[in-house]
């Protein structure tokens, strides 16, 4: 099984991550994910009837769980919040114009 | 005279530090001088020493004045993916090169809340992804026991390599690791030392960062089952930071490490009897059971058939958990950022430039997985045949109290021969990913040494909450296997070898 590579070029816009120059470097990229992917295929064949997903173990152990009230618990660590931003203003986080 | 305060373990140097026979700053001292010491390994990423000195200090007076804690002046670190507030925290990635935890994590915050001395961080694969501690954005870092055998770049094994290299070459008591797919117990096999997975949920995720939330469980690294209890004791406990924390009492670990074994039954899966497996390996997986008949355990052969889909499972699973909590790491709120003249530019250009080779790979590949058309096709699939592997062992587990593998396929290898196909690599997680999925707890022993002279681990796999039982059995491994004592072996002492 192989992935086309505009489906490399369609995940990798999803992910947001820039696909390397090189047309070389892509097809590795994209032979090593159709690799992975062949792989994992051979679960297809397995009868999963009437099984439900497992999503996390949390769900086997329910009753031990428990969720906390949903009230705000502390605050006001806006200088904490905002000490490893690459650029900040105003106690806000800086990024491009997104409006024009 | 500083080198001789190596040998002793956690649990003795509890006690030499209770009985006055050394001090918590001589031991610290030790200790920081060890870490200085074996800088080639590159465990080390950074060394706190002057916040570890001023800890000392402390547990100095806490041993004058009576009011010593649980694990009082005992020198340990933690892998680089546990935030420690105030100190750099990177996960062995450059795109968090630059990140400074404005917070602590629960394990963290724990074990300095019961006296420990905080040594440093240590290497680790970039976010916890890898099995040889070679995809750290700090370089790999290596295995002492390579420096036994002539080989200095034998890993360490991953992704917390640099908890098992720095604990091995004496250079911390212990130390905490993350185990996602085998992470902990891999590492520990290769390098001698115990390594335990509790069952998910047992110790807090909060604060670690996180690879893949339903698999992830933070453990300690040891050099023995004692120091693991130790250890887990101070760890482990209701968080209510973290959504999938347990709310059940912690026993006593300590209380029932030497119980008889009489009787208990060891199911022995023929699913891991692979063909792969290396002869030595089979032959001490044989011996380990002789010696818990020996110890009056009855062991018996078990099945649990769905094994052979566990891989694959965890390598749909773990990928698509990683690309959604990697998402955050966008250059906007922490991290690294490259420039764009849009944002999705500057996205695309920071994701580039933070992330190494094999995080974008699975990010990539848990974000097909994830997409329209492929996400009932391969996620849910997975989801359910996830249940399947959990039904194995609930299953087995009506009949057995636990299930003993080999830890790894084979010893550690160097890192020139290791695979350079991902695939390949995946491979190295086949007998520890089953105990992540179905998050059970699991504990890795050292049993023995190669004809090469290199160390090789088993494993235990228990019932969820039963980390007594892993740790009890596992005591009764240690005593009947006689590993080399690290000290003695000279492990620590990089130049003479």
């Amino acid at each position: 099984m192989t992935i086309p590579l505009e489906t490399v070029e369609k995940i990798a816009k999803l992910a947001r991550l820039k696909l390397p120059k090189e047309v070389a470097h892509q097809k590795k990229l994209q032979k090593e994910l159709s690799d992975i992917l062949s792989w994992v295929q051979e679960l297809s064949t397995i009868d999963v009837t009437g099984v439900e997903p497992l999503i996390n173990p949390s769900q086997l152990f329910k009753k031990s769980t428990p969720t906390r009230e949903d009230k705000v618990t502390d605050g006001g660590f806006v200088r904490d919040v905002v000490s490893n931003a690459p650029e900040e203003a105003h106690d806000m986080f800086v990024v491009p114009k997104v409006v024009e | 005279m500083s080198k001789e305060l190596l040998k002793f373990t956690l649990s003795e140097a509890k006690e030499a530090l209770k009985t006055k026979q050394i001090s918590p700053v001589e031991l610290t001292e030790a200790y920081l001088k060890q870490a200085e010491d074996i800088r080639d390994l590159n465990s080390y990423l950074e060394i706190c020493h002057e916040s570890a000195r001023e800890s000392a200090r402390k547990s100095e007076k806490k041993y004058a004045n009576g009011t010593a804690r649980a694990l009082e002046g005992l020198p340990i670190a933690h892998k680089d993916i546990f935030c420690t507030k105030g100190i750099r925290t990177t996960s062995c990635s450059r795109i968090l090169s630059n990140f400074v935890p404005p917070y602590e994590s629960t394990v963290s915050q724990k074990l300095k809340d019961a006296g420990t001395v905080m040594l440093g961080k240590l290497n680790m694969d970039e976010f916890a992804m890898g099995s040889a501690n070679l995809t750290s954005y700090y370089k790999p870092c290596y295995n002492p026991w390579g420096y036994k055998i002539g080989e200095k770049h034998l890993i360490p094994g991953g992704s917390s390599g640099g908890s098992a290299g720095a604990v091995a070459a004496l250079a911390a008591l212990a130390a905490t690791g993350t185990d996602t797919g085998g992470s902990i117990r891999q590492p520990a096999a290769f390098c001698g030392l115990v390594g335990i997975k509790p069952t998910y949920g047992r110790c807090s995720r909060f604060g670690i960062m996180a690879f893949a939330s339903s698999l992830d469980q933070p453990g300690p690294l040891t050099r023995t089952v004692k120091d693991a209890a130790m250890i887990l004791q101070n760890i482990a406990g209701y968080d209510p930071k973290e959504s999938t924390s347990i709310d059940k009492p912690v026993p006593n670990y300590l209380s029932t490490l030497n119980d008889s074994i009489k009787g208990k039954r060891v199911g022995i899966p023929k699913e891991y009897n692979l063909p792969g497996l290396d002869k030595e390996v089979n032959a001490l997986w044989k011996k380990t059971q002789k010696w818990l008949e020996e110890e009056g355990a009855i062991v018996e052969e078990i099945s649990l058939p769905h094994t052979a889909y566990a891989l694959p499972v965890y390598y749909i699973v773990s990928p698509a958990e990683a690309s959604s909590n990697l998402a955050r790491y966008d250059g906007v709120r922490y991290g690294r950022r490259v420039e764009g003249k849009t944002l999705d530019e500057l996205y695309e250009l920071t994701r580039e430039e933070g992330f190494g080779e094999e995080v974008q790979r699975r990010i990539l590949m848990g974000t097909h997985i994830l997409s329209a058309g492929s996400y009932d096709e391969y996620y849910i699939q997975a989801l359910k045949v996830r249940r399947m592997i959990y039904q194995d062992f609930e299953k087995a587990f009506e009949k057995i109290d636990m299930i003993l593998t080999p830890s790894t396929t084979s010893a550690a290898f160097t890192q020139e021969k290791a695979p350079t196909d991902p695939l390949q690599m995946y491979l190295n997680d086949i007998y520890t990913v089953t105990a992540n999925l179905a998050g059970l707890p699991g504990i890795s022993v050292p049993v023995g040494l190669t004809s090469q002279g290199l160390p090789l681990g088993m494993q235990l796999v228990a019932p969820a909450f039963e980390e007594s039982s892993l740790l009890n059995m596992a005591q009764h491994i240690e005593n009947k296997a006689g590993f080399p004592n690290l000290y003695e072996a000279g492990l620590w002492n990089l130049r003479a070898n």
